[in-house]
């Protein structure tokens, strides 16, 4: 588990999420699961695990929110690194993300060429933690 | 005769009549208090004599005088609460408050009257008026306190005749509490004659005024708006209406009003009142003179109107503009992504027009980005949605790291950056971020707007409220008809030549928006061809003690010796 490899991608908008998905794979080199709603990414989670969890926040189904909350009561899913992509990110939505146990927000709209660098940085300080 | 600390609720019934009629109430007051041979005053006991035969000699039943650090009487009481806010003015209307918790060790150590009042059980106040010696009765569910806090009385045990002082004087308390209103003589005399019932069936608020600013009549339509009945409004000073906790807003607010008072001129002013069960109401207030002398007395008459629709609307606005910023975003979001990933994998040998194209493309999803984000920014600030963190900040911190956030850019352009003035240290009441979001915008223009090899000065003036930071720039300078709405949305100075504008449009008006929401200002002064003075104004920081927010100190002073 020292190399970030499998990155579930939560996005409920298809075309952000082909993008961040080429961006991801075809830049960073990972390789992405997309699921688009909380109960696809709840049936992804209990498939396989993935290294890292892309959250958007507001989804279909549920909340990006709520479903951190699941997998951080998950037995198998707890530890899981989750890293928000929203739009809202002024100071105190941001700190609210890190206080429900999020490793860090990616901000809306993203710069796909950032983008997997970002990830991984979050990811690695996420490691040394 | 024996009282413990703190006194035992006294037996005596308060269903009964008042004791004291309205009119003549402090004097049989005195009287009565002098009538007890045996007394022996202690210095505690002096001042509370002090104090009611102040309110004596002040035929209006206001007294405002300079407080001394001898041996200042305090009044204590809950700022939550209308009634006893109402109470305390009219025993002292004194506009210097301080936080208990800061100056309690103040307060044991000084001979002082303290006066207060709870309402429930549970009142959180209770604690702090029963650490002081004295006494308490409670009539319905509120209990009334009066309590000397002097080291002296402090004491376990008070004689007779002191113990019927505090009897008389709790009496008195609640008589004023309960019963009474200083101007209730006033209201009947002049006020029926001169304005008949026109002004109670007017829309608008009208409120009466004397010179100080204290209410002595109120006609309905104010009334319905604050919820507050005429007894609790009369005696009050208006500006104690005032729902602001910033301090030195409330104390500019005395000042332009005292200004206005004495220079005889006609006000107008935007803020929040104070209504009853503590609504907010945001008004705008015409302060006029009238001509109409009781003694000394100038009294002025306001007209006040209800914002709240106003304010309704501008918010719905607001946030509608918030929402749809929010729309467009996700689209963008999708958009500048692909133009990124198209351009990260044009293959070797496409037509240079594709290659241009596509760069054409990826810089207006830029600038849309950034338009979207000043819109939100700017949105935010309208709306007060926007979090505010105030901290005084000295200036010469604030310039340095100014300085340094612009230095990069600067050179980018090769314009020198100089700090220009150096005042002795003087601190800012600010918002650290917001500040230099400020002044990032007003830096990065006049650098942009500079010429090669040119000079932008960054200085500051000192004023006696205020620090005014300018960013003066030798470049081409704004035309005249320009100047005036530079500060406009959208508003943006003919392209010059050889100069590339990235700007949304929108930078400047957010500059004066977050300065105008700090409680500053902004403005610009400019000469074609040879530069342009961009001025902020910030508040100056002050030794202004805050204002508690929960419970407040009167202090009273020029109470007996002291002979402790």
């Amino acid at each position: 588990m020292s190399e970030l490899r499998n990155v579930l991608l939560v996005e409920d908008d298809p075309d952000i999420a082909l993008i961040a998905t080429m961006a991801l794979e075809t830049v960073g080199g990972y390789q992405v699961r997309v699921a688009s709603n909380g109960t696809e990414a709840v049936a992804e989670l209990a498939s396989s695990r993935p290294d890292l969890v892309l959250l958007d926040v507001m989804l279909p189904d549920t909340t990006g929110v709520e479903l951190l909350e699941s997998i951080r009561g998950g037995a198998l899913t707890w530890d899981l690194p989750v890293v928000f992509m929203t739009a809202r990110v002024d100071p105190p939505s941001i700190s609210a993300y890190l206080d429900l146990g999020a490793q860090g927000v990616v901000r809306k709209p993203f710069d796909v060429m950032a983008l997997p660098s970002q990830v991984e940085a979050l990811w690695g300080a996420q490691l040394q933690h | 005769m024996s009282i413990p600390t703190f006194f035992a609720s006294s037996t005596k019934s308060r269903q009964s009549k008042p004791k004291f009629a309205k009119s003549n109430l402090l004097v049989e007051f005195v009287e009565e208090l002098h009538s007890i041979d045996h007394l022996q005053p202690n210095s505690a006991m002096r001042s509370a004599l002090q104090l009611a035969s102040e309110v004596l000699k002040e035929s209006s039943g206001v007294f405002v005088r300079e407080r001394t650090h001898e041996e200042p009487v305090q009044v204590l009481g809950s700022s939550h609460d209308p009634h006893m806010q109402r109470t305390i003015r009219a025993l002292a209307n004194l506009d210097t408050y301080r936080d208990i918790l800061n100056s309690t060790s103040g307060v044991l150590d000084l001979p002082s009257v303290v006066v207060g009042m709870s309402q429930g059980e549970d009142s959180k106040f209770r604690p702090a008026f029963e650490s002081f010696a004295g006494i308490h009765r409670e009539v319905a569910d509120v209990r009334y306190y009066l309590a000397f806090s002097s080291q002296e009385s402090r004491r376990h045990s008070y004689s007779q005749s002191e113990c019927e002082v505090f009897e008389l004087l709790i009496d008195w308390l609640i008589d004023l509490c309960v019963n009474s209103s200083p101007y209730g003589d006033l209201v009947d005399l002049d006020l029926q004659d001169h304005f008949p019932n026109i002004l109670s069936h007017i829309s608008a608020g009208i409120v009466i005024t004397d010179h100080q600013g204290v209410i002595f009549y109120t006609n309905e339509s104010f009334r319905e708006l604050t919820g507050f009945s005429s007894p609790q409004l009369t005696g009050m000073r208006f500006m104690h209406l005032l729902a602001t906790r910033d301090h030195q807003l409330r104390e500019k607010m005395y000042e332009r009003s005292r200004v206005a008072t004495e220079s005889g001129e006609t006000l107008t002013c935007n803020f929040e009142i104070l209504g009853f069960q503590n609504t907010i109401i945001p008004v705008s207030v015409v302060s006029a003179p009238m001509n109409v002398h009781k003694g000394n007395s100038d009294f002025r008459i306001l007209t006040v109107t209800d914002l709240t629709e106003v304010h309704e609307q501008v918010m719905r606005n607001e946030s509608r503009i918030a929402l749809i910023t929010h729309e467009l975003r996700t689209p963008l979001t999708s958009l500048r992504g692909a133009l990124d990933l198209i351009a990260a994998q044009l293959p070797e040998g496409v037509p240079d027009s594709v290659e241009l194209l596509s760069k054409i493309a990826h810089r207006n999803s830029d600038q849309l980005s950034r338009l979207l984000d000043d819109l939100l920014n700017g949105a935010r600030i309208n709306h007060g949605s926007e979090e505010f963190n105030f901290d005084k900040y000295s200036i010469s911190d604030l310039m340095e790291e100014a300085l340094e956030n612009h230095s990069g850019y600067a050179h980018t352009f090769e314009v020198s950056l100089v700090l220009a003035s150096h005042h002795q240290d003087v601190e800012v009441y600010v918002d650290r971020d917001k500040f230099h979001q400020v002044m990032s915008n007003l830096l990065s223009n006049a650098i942009k707007y500079s010429h090669r090899g040119g000079t932008v000065e960054f200085s500051t003036t000192v004023l006696e409220e205020f620090v005014e930071f300018h960013v003066i720039d030798f470049g081409q300078g704004i035309p005249d008809d320009f100047v005036e709405k530079i500060f406009d949305e959208f508003v943006r100075v003919p392209e010059q030549r050889g100069i590339r504008r990235k700007g949304t449009g929108l930078g400047l008006a957010i500059t004066k928006q977050i300065a105008e929401a700090m409680g500053g200002y902004a403005k610009v002064e400019s000469m074609l061809g040879q530069g342009s003075t961009f001025t902020v104004g910030f508040g100056r920081w002050s030794q202004l003690p805050c204002t508690g927010s929960e419970t407040l100190i009167l202090d009273i002073s020029g109470a007996g010796e002291n002979d402790v």
